[in-house]
């Protein structure tokens, strides 16, 4: 919810999803915020892709309760709500390719040096070609993310995102190609920094 | 017993070929300065450090040069390799007979194109190296990181760190790691791969995530924002991007 050029950092993604038109409906997950206090600004417009709003207090319940507010579909897009940077191609893409697969995401191969550590020493150095970095957004197919998280409700598992649910479940995931522009706002400083990326 | 010197090895040679820009990335300007000169300082500025060498592309030879009129401690400036390897080994070279001798006993290696490296934190890599044999910075990688073959997500490495310079090392260990690798033809990623692969231990300690490496357009934005920042007194942590390791 914080302010970037005049507008909310949800606002932005928001916006980069009408780029889509496959997506019909956007449920916004918010915490710590209540719907109520979302401002007139997040209301679709009429000619928007129809949104609601609901809270959750945990990733878990954030995907359960959009799962059951949303009208039935074959697939779920996850996006992140602080990675408004999404390019229209990248969306495309994964929409494309989660067409044929369970779970599709986008990611893009590292650019850096990494090591492996244990107790300070560096263990090895990882071939930096196998590696990439999951940016989002998630394309699941619908009974799949569903039939995953009534197991991780089940079973009690801790889940914090969709790769420890993939993870847990051992569902394969698809990358697809992301953009190194598509960076996430955790922070002021990020959200400072990004304003200046803009001009 | 009597501590021999530190010297630094920057490297400064690369084509930057994903910058896109006339002329050597380390020329482009951040506040004002070269890039180049914001990593020749922090390491100027180190007590610690004694002397510097820098491997440069040949074009670029007399105008870093004349740099050592602002940085006296530069005493050397090298044509480089083709690899950063290379460049590397070629630095290593000027220091060989002083390594051998015993004059120099650390040698700090450090990529030209990581202008925000602190001199706190040299100090505490050339601590940790004197103790150990050999330190390097790093940061701790949350989740999202992924092995994958043919778009296929294959595994979950644990334990990652992203890792940066310059990176600290006894100097005839590094002398000895090197010669080894150009015997075995073998090329390393950065500097203490050379190092692993000789069979000499690598500590890891906390680099900073302001400590990135500029090789993209984006990269020299994220730079030139973090100078600013970092002018207005700001102690950053800016966007969780992969630009921080070597």
């Amino acid at each position: 919810m914080l302010p970037l050029e005049g507008r909310t950092v949800i606002d932005w993604t928001l916006s980069a999803l009408r780029a889509v038109p496959e997506v019909a409906e956007v449920v916004v997950v918010l915490s710590h915020v209540t719907p109520s206090s979302v401002g007139d600004s997040l209301v679709a417009r009429p000619e928007e892709i129809p949104r609601s709003f609901i809270t959750a207090r945990s990733w878990l319940e954030a995907v359960e309760s959009a799962l059951e507010s949303a009208t039935p579909s074959k697939r779920v897009l996850l996006q992140p709500a602080n990675r408004p940077l999404v390019p229209a191609v990248c969306l495309r893409t994964v929409m494309e390719a989660g067409k044929v697969r369970p779970v599709t995401v986008a990611a893009v191969p590292v650019k850096n040096t990494y090591k492996r550590a244990v107790d300070g020493r560096v263990a090895e150095t990882v071939l930096r070609q196998h590696l990439f970095l999951l940016q989002g957004p998630w394309l699941f197919d619908r009974a799949t993310l569903n039939d995953a998280v009534g197991q991780a409700r089940h079973f009690q598992w801790s889940i914090t995102d969709e790769l420890s649910l993939c993870r847990r479940v051992q569902l394969p995931i698809h990358l697809v190609e992301g953009d190194h522009g598509n960076v996430p706002i955790t922070s002021e400083a990020d959200l400072w920094l990004m304003e200046r990326l803009w001009h | 017993m009597a501590l021999g010197q530190t010297a630094a090895i920057v490297l400064a040679a690369g084509a930057g070929t994903r910058m896109a820009s006339e002329g050597n990335k380390v020329s482009l300007e951040i506040d004002g300065r070269p890039m180049l000169d914001w990593s020749l300082r922090v390491l100027h500025e180190a007590a610690a450090v004694d002397r510097i060498i820098l491997v440069a592309a040949r074009s670029d030879l007399d105008l870093w040069r004349k740099a050592a009129a602002r940085f006296p401690k530069l005493k050397a400036v090298v044509e480089g390799g083709t690899t950063r390897h290379a460049s590397e080994f070629l630095g290593l070279a000027v220091l060989a007979t002083d390594i051998e001798a015993g004059v120099v006993d650390l040698v700090l290696v450090h990529d030209a194109v990581r202008p925000f490296a602190s001199g706190e934190l040299v100090q505490r890599l050339i601590t940790r190296a004197r103790e150990s044999g050999a330190a390097i910075p790093g940061v701790q990688v949350g989740s999202g990181l992924v092995t994958a073959a043919d778009g296929e997500v294959t595994g979950y490495p644990p334990g990652l760190w992203a890792v940066q310079t310059p990176q600290a090392f006894k100097a005839r260990l590094v002398l000895d790691a090197h010669r080894r690798a150009q015997t075995d033809r073998f090329t390393g990623t950065d500097t203490a791969s050379v190092v692993e692969r000789a069979g000499f231990a690598v500590d890891v300690i906390e680099g900073s995530y302001d400590n990135i490496k500029v090789t993209t357009p984006d990269d020299l934005v994220r730079a030139r924002a973090i100078a600013e920042h970092l002018a207005l007194g700001g102690s950053t942590t800016l966007l969780t991007a992969d630009t921080f390791g070597a």
